[in-house]
């Protein structure tokens, strides 16, 4: 009798032991200050949105690495970009997770958009860049073809002239709307460049 | 009499041998197809391939371009 209480005892106590234990993990967020544990989860959220602009850069990087048809000019100014946004968004990183007020990361935050515009601008250069010297290289292909339409061919050349080197001067800030209005036409004409090229293949 | 069937024996075995040369040669012969003459016409040149190809990036680009990114900044 003696030893079965003995054995329960010891049970409750590694029990109450294991509780106490695992207490202060889950119990630990509500236990510090909610200023300090909201500047972390601001800083964390920040963070995140650093490391999906990173893993896109990564992707994009890729995504050149395969354009057989992009120009080497242009080419080299994508990798550039690529290479100083991923060193400016890791120096960035390093930043707020340093910062110890919520005002210094919500301007990390802005930075982190204004100052680079990674999907907004940076993807639609590096896609639209491709698809447009690719057009070209199609152009100058289609005009061997016999009974090429070649006065097409030359509106299709003139429409798209210029316009990857208009696309990569457009530079990052805080005006969004300003940024899409002036990726749009390019946008427009690479794709119009498609439906005629499809058309005369 | 001997001489004359071992020269005929001789003459059949030639023959048949020289006939069996013969059938197995036009069997691996190429028969003439009728495709064959219109392939060229009616096979993509390389230059209509090129430009397939490369409209096919040109899709993708675009394509991947308009899809929604994540996030929208």
């Amino acid at each position: 009798m003696y030893r079965m209480l003995r054995t329960t005892a010891a049970l409750l106590a590694a029990l109450a032991v294991t509780l106490v234990a695992a207490a202060p993990a889950s119990a630990a967020p509500s236990a510090r200050p909610s200023a300090g544990a909201g500047l972390d989860a601001a800083k964390r959220a920040v963070a995140d949105r650093i490391d999906k602009r990173l893993e896109a850069l990564d992707r994009f990087t890729a995504t050149i690495g395969k354009a057989k048809h992009l120009d080497a000019g242009h080419r080299d100014t994508l990798t550039k970009l690529i290479t100083d946004s991923r060193s400016g968004l890791t120096a960035l990183k390093t930043k707020v997770a340093g910062e110890t007020t919520a005002a210094a990361v919500k301007a990390d935050a802005q930075s982190m958009v204004d100052d680079y515009r990674v999907f907004m601008l940076t993807g639609p250069k590096v896609r639209l860049s491709i698809a447009i010297d690719t057009e070209l290289a199609a152009v100058e292909l289609l005009r061997n073809k016999p009974g090429a339409d070649q006065a097409k061919l030359d509106a299709v050349a003139q429409s798209l002239a210029g316009k990857v080197d208009a696309l990569l001067a457009i530079q990052p800030g805080p005006d969004g709307a300003a940024i899409r209005n002036s990726v749009q036409p390019i946008r427009a004409a690479a794709k119009s460049a498609r439906t005629t090229l499809k058309s005369l293949r | 009499m001997a001489a004359m069937r071992r020269t005929l024996a001789i003459a059949l075995t030639a023959l048949v041998l020289f006939a069996g040369g013969c059938d197995r040669a036009r069997r691996a012969a190429p028969a003439p197809n009728p495709a064959s003459t219109t392939a060229p016409a009616a096979a993509p040149s390389a230059g209509a391939t090129g430009v397939d190809d490369l409209l096919r990036e040109v899709d993708q680009q675009i394509d991947d371009d308009a899809r929604p990114a994540e996030d929208e900044d």
